[in-house]
């Protein structure tokens, strides 16, 4: 299957700076060497903990930030050196919706114009046009066209996020990157945006990046999930197999830390330590290492790479050493 | 609760905002309620009294001073106007571009308000006027190009946080150019500080304009302004308390006025900073 976006060798690193003269002390590898397939009209899931690089990785995507070094190729293109024609195709075929309901529209903006706002950008149609464009997607996310008028203030945050997605689908983008698009709502609310989702997918042929730190609801929406820690992807899997057979340590702590609603059951008790020296100065092994419950000798000398373990199933880990190398 | 509820909430601003009006509808109207010509000398009333026929009096060329008031209340809003608009412009337009792009940008314009405040802005005043010809397009200029320094640091700090908002990378994502996402989405969300700023900064040329035409290098005779009303009377305070009384209430209730309004409106825009 040909690809719509393939994400290759991505590294960004951020300096740390401190004192007066903001000298760099430290760098913090945000993205750590990934690699990435998304196919047309798929969904693909990405989770992980909080700083994780997930938002950093999204920012690369969306051309937001360079990267130190890798590529990010959509539709044959590759965004970061993109100029005139070919970035603007990059632009319109890439939207994005963020977390923060409240913080992704302009207040000073009628829904009118937040909605036409990428149509304005790239000069699509006229102004009674990009009008009536306006209220077909309102209706088209479920909201009412009389709401065309109102200012952003006066609405809910699921009724926002409807906004976001109705703007982020005006000039009838094929990637979607949702970067955490439901973790500011209310759980019911949480439902109905990601069915909205999954519904416009089915209808307009779309391909989603959906990030979250919740992984029932990255395994929901998603065709495929690929795992993130400290910079890297650590696991990548259809989401039924992720679930079913979980194989990086990583993976099943998250998958133990999702609370189940199940009466008397008690949690396992998270063995994830936080060992915040690590993030700024990555040891030479694997970086889940020092928080391992499996860990063995070759973990902290050698850093694993993700390989294929099972078919289509993705790993970095040196308990899971490929097929084809195991004889 | 709306801006316009609490600004009619707050009845200091409201009497601000009723003598902002009423010198606007006075000198908007002066031609037609102004008793007598500006210019016109009467040798027979000089220094004459407040009386009905003279409201405040005549000055020592027997002029009206009631009309010439008139006729300064004009020039005075003018020069306020003219100059902190001038002022805005410079500064909304540093201060995004400092604030937007950051990094060297940013340092060079920044540095260079510093300098500015270096200097007492009055003398620096002076100092220009001196060289050139004193009219009132020229004192217009010189308060606009030495006040807009403010405006600048506001501006500056508003974009700082407002750049980093999601509506903004919004906008970058979608592939917007940096003049629209700067003009277009930004600085509307930043115009409220400025607004109060302006307004106070209309208080405080209109003092300027009147000091600078009290020491004779302002607004020339014999066009009225009530700085150099002021001056005819310095020389006569013992004789006719009116020539400088009058003038001197007007630049008092006016500043007083925009000040009030200025911070009503501040009040208004945002509760959190009353105190």
């Amino acid at each position: 299957m040909e690809n719509l976006l393939q994400v290759r060798g991505l590294r960004k690193s951020f300096a740390i700076r401190s004192g007066i003269f903001r000298k760099t002390t430290g760098h913090v590898q945000a993205v750590d060497g990934v690699d990435l397939d998304v196919h047309p009209n798929e969904t693909l899931g990405l989770v992980g903990e909080s700083g994780c690089g997930k938002t950093t990785l999204a920012k690369i995507i969306l051309a937001l930030e360079r990267p130190d070094s890798g590529s990010v190729v959509f539709d044959g293109t590759d965004i970061h050196s993109a100029r005139g024609q070919a970035l603007e195709h990059v632009r319109r075929g890439i939207q994005v919706i963020f977390q923060d309901p409240f913080g992704s529209l302009n207040p000073r903006k009628k829904v009118a114009s937040i909605i036409a706002e990428p149509m304005i950008i790239h000069k699509v149609g006229s102004k009674a046009q990009r009008y009536d464009r306006s209220a077909e997607l309102l209706k088209l996310v479920g909201l009412s066209t009389d709401m065309l008028g109102r200012y952003p203030h006066e609405f809910s945050g699921g009724q926002r996020q409807r906004i976001c997605i109705a703007r982020a689908m005006a000039v009838n983008p094929r990637l979607l990157v949702c970067d955490e698009p439901v973790s500011a709502l209310d759980v019911s609310i949480q439902a109905q945006v990601i069915n909205l989702l999954v519904e416009l997918q089915a209808e307009l042929k779309l391909s989603y990046i959906f990030i979250s730190h919740d992984l029932s609801v990255v395994g929901y929406i998603s065709h495929r999930i690929a795992v993130m820690y400290r910079g890297q992807i650590v696991e990548l899997a259809d989401a039924q197999e992720l679930f079913d057979n979980p194989l990086h340590p990583y993976t099943r702590c998250l998958m133990d830390a999702v609370p189940e609603p199940v009466p008397g059951k008690i949690a396992a008790a998270a063995h994830v330590r936080g060992d915040e020296d690590s993030v700024l100065f990555p040891a030479r092994g694997c970086a889940f290492g020092s928080s391992c419950p499996y860990r063995e000798e070759p973990c902290t000398r050698e850093k694993p790479v993700l390989a294929e373990a099972l078919h289509g199933h993705y790993v970095a880990c040196h308990q899971h050493i490929p097929p084809d190398e195991q004889a | 609760m709306g801006f316009w509820s609490r600004i009619f909430r707050d009845k200091l601003a409201i009497v601000g905002l009723i003598i902002v009006l009423s010198f606007f509808i006075v000198s908007i109207l002066t031609p037609y309620i102004a008793p007598y010509d500006p210019n016109i000398i009467d040798v027979d009333n000089i220094l004459a009294p407040p009386s009905w026929e003279h409201l405040f009096g005549t000055d020592d060329l027997g002029r009206d001073v009631f009309t010439r008031m008139l006729y300064g209340a004009g020039i005075s809003l003018k020069v306020g106007f003219v100059a902190v608009g001038l002022a805005v412009l410079i500064g909304v337009f540093l201060g995004a571009i400092a604030g937007y792009y950051g990094g060297w940008v940013d340092i060079i314009i920044m540095r260079f308000v510093d300098i500015m405040l270096c200097f007492p802005s009055f003398f620096l005043i002076l100092a220009v006027i001196a060289f050139m010809e004193p009219s009132i397009f020229n004192i217009m200029v010189v308060i606009g190009l030495t006040s807009w320094m403010g405006i600048t640091r506001l501006v500056r700090a508003e974009f700082l946080t407002l750049k980093e908002r999601d509506f903004v990378l919004a906008e970058k994502a979608m592939g917007a150019k940096s003049p629209r996402i700067i003009f277009v989405h930004i600085l509307p969300n930043a115009m409220a500080p400025v607004l109060v700023a302006a307004t106070l900064g209309i208080a405080s040329a209109v003092l300027v304009e009147s000091a600078l035409s009290f020491l004779g290098i302002g607004v020339q005779p014999p066009t009225p302004s009530w700085g150099n009303i002021l001056t005819q009377g310095q020389s006569v305070l013992g004789i006719a308390w009116w020539l400088s009384f009058f003038p001197g209430m007007a630049i008092l209730v006016t500043v007083l006025g925009y000040n009030l309004l200025g911070e009503g409106i501040r009040d208004a825009i945002d509760p959190r900073l009353k105190g």
